[in-house]
């Protein structure tokens, strides 16, 4: 295409050309001067129009041309527009003061503006004012003269005021002129490698805390706390779960509330134990989002929303071996459901957790063991030390330490953990220099390999106790090598020693002084004698072996089958009975031996071993010999005594048999006694009825007149009758109490009421002496007795005062207390001399005195009132004052009726 | 003049009993044994009667007991003759049909108001 300048020069020329040469070719070909004038015209016209065309051309083309770039600009300038839009890093353009001039989404997105608000801002606006100095200088530094900036890092406030690291490359746009025109900038966010970073520093941090020992709960706090910085709204904590595998404790949770945590201390894992007991039940972990709402809180809700926890999310802490060490916990205020990066952040945590309490549990583990190690080797009445390959002590047990500590003023060999143990015994002085310098050889051939242990025995006596020590010394099967030396007391043992030493000579001594021998026999081995046992068979132990064989052959020939078969009888098992025989010794004299064995049993319950002794019995035969003459003199006489005293126990026995059967016999005829006299009751009643009824017909002169003598023996009769009737009723009626065949019938009645008619009845009486009748009752006194019996007590008790009264009165008293009625009887008569007490409730025991006369009465009152007040429960009793009266009181139960 | 009926098996005391019965101007029907009285009492319609209490055969409870069950005759009253030994149950002489008790040894003044009682018609 021809250039618009080309076509302006062949314009040019080519109109020159027309110019110059139009004219004259006109002037040659016309010399009319009209048609030249008129020709002239038309060129004038040709060359306007041949001009408006190459313009109207020229014109077109550029237009065209002009179109298609404005297009393409705009097409271009929306795919830089777009392709800034869509990178991720931001970008922006400023001019040289600072104004932003341009800028991509991602740079709106990351300051969080509005590009309207953006356009009116500086980029010193955004940065905040600490780096304005050095940003400066990058920018002086490199950006103008170099074109563009290494990658630096700042940080930018967002609208909402939020400070956020960004890294970024300048690049200079210069004018046209070469000034410095604008600055472009291509930002990154880093707040997410910037906070992956911090996490890996803590994360640092951590296992730098753990593997120097921290204590476990700084380094779960740090956690925790690395956790709640990263993920701003958590509250985070860590339980542990108790070896037991059930309970849980805070481990760290420095942001939860105090009592929230010890609302939960302690706590039983289980399948709905809010987030964590849950989360280590399960062995998963446990989200839930909303509290409120999650039935696995139904029993903590209220607990959890008094502390305003609205989310729990719960992770259990899994050690390598699969077991759970405890729960990572984040909460928050808020409903919320975790996102990735949360999930991340959960998974860090718990990894690290777990590395933190698996490594202290192992550790206390290891410390436990080496305790554990340390409480056997310390318990050991054994002293123990461990010396390098050098001979320094490096570890002691307690037994070396305490004996190191009492022996260190004594003469003794001791060394300290710390001391050189060789050096100790090459220094060794004294009683014990060459025990120790043996030790020394001994070690050092430990040492050397020549050897695989070593063993000295030696004496160590302190100033206070004789001592021995065993000292033992093996090497140590470590890396480093060294010993390992122990020192046994073993003073028992050889006291023992000594001991058993002193009890066998004394055995051999008294063996001998008391001629008894004893032997010991394994069934299947040989036969072993001490000294006295040769002596008594009188052989030698140097020239006699004893066998079994050798043994029979010292008997006499008349007791070898007795042996024979007392040995046999032993290798079968059944312990043997003692066997006396006799020897003949080698000067021919003959003794009686006594033998005696006791066999022991295995395990298989055989016999394995057989021990026993002999002794020489032959004095004392001769000497029972002698005795027996005099005994059996002596037993003829014993015989006889004890025939005779047998008899005179037969004859006891006889007797007491005797005593038994008329006992029974005895026993037999009272209780028929008692029957007879009950049944005789009627017969013996009859007839004085009669006597008495007839009396009374005569007395009242109903079967006709009497003189005043007839009237008085009658009468006399009559009292007499009556006296013998009440005899006989007394007699009666004890009889029956007597043979247990009293009827008693209770039933409720007025004891007040009883007792006034009881009295009315003897007003008549009284009168005639003279006597005042007082009753001192209750309106009532109901009571649950037998009404009959109670009142023939009372007719009893006041008949007797009534009778035994001659001046003054006799009065009745009645009470009532804690459900017993007590009746008191209470005269002004003679009363009862302190002798006279105990006879008082006997049969046939009228207490009477000189100056009275004798009263009437059968005798038998008191000791039947008393009989009845038993049966009936109450209890009765007297007291009295010698010549001022007596008080007869009877108490009985108000609602109890008595025994039979 | 009343009849009593005096049932006693002792001879003595029925013959004490009759002569103050007697004396008081009233006639006495005897009989010694329980059965003898229960038939006699039934066919004799005594105004009142003495029964004393151990009889041989029927006792007096049992008498007195049949006398008051026999349809003709249940109305008359029983005093029942006791001995201080047999006193113990009232209820059983109320429950057997006696009307009341006279205790031995009998007193003259005593036997006499309490058969004045009941002729008089006292229960």
């Amino acid at each position: 295409m021809l250039s618009p300048v080309t076509i302006a020069g062949i314009y040019v020329v080519l109109g020159a050309l027309w110019i110059l040469f139009s004219d004259r070719l006109l002037a040659d070909y016309i010399h009319d001067s009209s048609v030249l004038t008129r020709f002239q015209t038309y060129k004038g016209w040709f060359y306007v129009i041949a001009t408006g065309l190459l313009l109207y051309f020229l014109v077109s083309r550029y237009r065209k041309e002009l179109d298609r770039e404005r297009v393409s600009l705009a097409e271009s300038e929306a795919k830089y527009r777009l392709l800034f839009d869509s990178m991720t890093d931001a970008y922006a353009k400023v001019d040289m003061s600072g104004r932003i001039l341009g800028f991509n989404r991602a740079f709106l997105d990351m300051t969080g503006y509005d590009e309207a608000t953006l356009s009116l801002l500086t980029y010193k606006d955004l940065t905040p004012l600490k780096w304005h100095k050095e940003e400066a200088m990058i920018i002086a530094e490199q950006v103008v003269p170099k074109g563009c900036s290494e990658v630096y890092e700042k940080e930018y406030i967002r609208k909402d005021g939020a400070v956020i690291p960004v890294e970024l490359r300048t690049f200079l746009i210069r004018a046209s002129d070469g000034t410095p025109a604008a600055l472009w900038a291509i930002v990154r966010d880093i707040t997410k490698r910037k906070r992956a970073e911090a996490v890996r520093t803590t994360e640092l941090q951590i296992l730098e805390m753990i593997s120097r020992d921290a204590a476990l709960p700084e380094v779960l706090e740090k956690i925790v706390l690395s956790v709640e910085s990263v993920s701003r709204e958590t509250i985070a904590s860590v339980l542990l779960l108790d070896p037991d595998g059930i309970h849980m404790r805070n481990g760290a949770a420095p942001n939860l509330p105090e009592a929230y945590i010890q609302a939960l201390e302690g706590e039983a894992i289980g399948p709905s134990v809010e987030s964590c007991g849950t989360a280590a039940y399960r062995r998963e972990p446990v989200i839930v989002s909303d509290i409120e709402t999650d039935p696995l809180w139904a029993g903590y809700r209220e607990l959890a929303r008094s502390y305003g926890l609205r989310a729990c999310w719960a992770t259990p802490i899994i050690s390598s071996q699969g077991r759970v060490l405890g729960v990572f916990a984040m909460y928050y205020r808020e409903s919320r459901t975790p996102r990735k990066e949360d999930f991340a952040l959960i998974e860090r945590a718990t990894h690290m957790a777990g590395i933190a309490i698996e490594r202290r549990r192992t550790e206390e583990a290891l410390q436990e063991s080496e305790r554990f190690g340390r409480n056997i080797i310390d318990s050991l009445q054994v002293n123990i030390a461990v010396v390098d390959k050098n001979g320094v002590i490096y570890k002691v047990n307690r037994a070396w330490e305490d004996f190191a500590r009492e022996n260190a003023e004594g003469k003794t060999v001791s060394a300290r953990a710390g001391d050189n143990y060789f050096e100790v015994c090459r220094k060794a002085q004294g009683p014990f220099s060459e025990e120790a310098a043996s030790a020394l050889r001994g070690l050092e051939a430990i040492l050397a390999g020549h050897v695989g242990c070593f063993d000295l025995e030696y004496p160590c006596h302190s100033p206070v106790e004789k001592r021995w020590f065993l000292m033992h010394a093996v090497p140590l099967q470590t890396k480093t090598g060294g010993l390992v030396i122990s020192h046994i007391n073993i003073s028992g043992v050889k006291e023992a020693e000594e001991a058993l030493q002193e009890k066998e000579h004394l055995l051999s001594e008294s063996q001998r002084i008391a001629h008894i021998g004893s032997w010991s026999w394994d069934l299947s081995g040989p036969i072993k004698w001490t000294e006295e046992t040769y002596r008594i068979y009188g052989v030698s132990p140097e020239t006699f072996t004893p066998t079994i064989e050798s043994l029979v052959n010292l008997l006499h020939p008349e007791d070898r089958p007795a042996m024979q078969r007392w040995l046999e009888l032993c290798g079968t098992g059944q312990s043997p009975d003692d066997l006396e025989f006799r020897v003949i010794l080698s000067d021919g004299s003959v003794r009686i031996l006594s033998g005696r064995g006791e066999l022991m049993y295995g395990t298989d319950n055989g016999p394995v071993h057989m021990t026993g002794t002999v002794q020489d019995i032959t004095e004392r035969k001769i000497m029972d010999l002698e005795l027996k003459k005099h005994r059996d003199g002596l037993e003829d006489l014993v015989r006889e005594r004890t025939r005779e005293l047998e008899r005179s126990q037969q004859a006891l026995q006889y007797l007491l048999e005797d005593v038994k059967e008329a006992n029974a016999r005895l026993k037999e005829l009272d209780r028929l006694k008692s029957l007879f006299i009950a049944s005789m009751s009627h017969e013996l009643r009859t007839p004085l009825n009669s006597i008495i009824g007839f009396t009374g017909i005569l007395l009242q002169g109903l079967a006709g007149p009497m003189n005043e003598e007839q009237k008085k023996q009658l009468g006399m009769v009559k009292s007499s009758s009556v006296h013998l009737l009440s005899l006989i009723t007394d007699i009666i009626d004890l009889s029956k109490i007597e043979a247990g065949k009293v009827d008693i019938s209770i039933d409720r009645f007025d004891l007040a009421e009883t007792a006034r008619e009881v009295l009315a009845s003897f007003v008549p009486p009284a009168e005639r002496k003279g006597l005042a009748m007082e009753i001192d009752a209750p309106h009532t006194l109901p009571v649950m007795s037998d009404a009959r019996r109670v009142r023939q007590v009372l007719m009893n008790l006041v008949g007797n005062a009534v009778k035994f009264t001659d001046h003054g009165g006799v009065r009745v008293r009645l009470t009532e207390k804690d459900g017993v009625a007590e009746v008191s009887v209470i005269d002004a008569g003679a009363g009862i001399r302190e002798d006279d007490m105990d006879k008082l409730f006997r049969t046939f025991s009228q207490v009477t005195s000189s100056e009275m006369p004798k009263h009437e009465g059968t005798g038998l009152g008191l000791y039947l009132s008393k009989k009845l007040i038993t049966l009936l429960g109450g209890e009765i009793e007297a007291e009295s004052e010698y010549g001022r009266g007596s008080v007869f009181r009877f108490r009985l139960p108000l609602e109890r009726g008595g025994g039979k | 003049m009343k009849r009593i009926l005096v049932v006693e098996d002792n001879a003595s005391n029925m013959y004490l009993i009759s002569f103050i019965i007697e004396k008081m101007g009233h006639v006495v029907i005897k009989a010694a044994t329980g059965e003898e009285g229960v038939e006699i009492a039934i066919r004799e319609r005594p105004a009142l009667i003495l029964m004393d209490i151990q009889l041989p055969g029927i006792d007096g409870l049992e008498a007195a007991r049949r006398i008051r069950n026999s349809e003709a005759h249940g109305e008359v009253p029983i005093i029942a003759l006791t001995s201080y030994a047999m006193m113990g149950d009232r209820e059983r002489l109320i429950e057997a049909g006696c009307s009341g008790y006279i205790e031995k040894p009998i007193n003259p003044e005593t036997i006499m108001g309490e058969i004045e009682k009941y002729l008089d018609g006292g229960r």
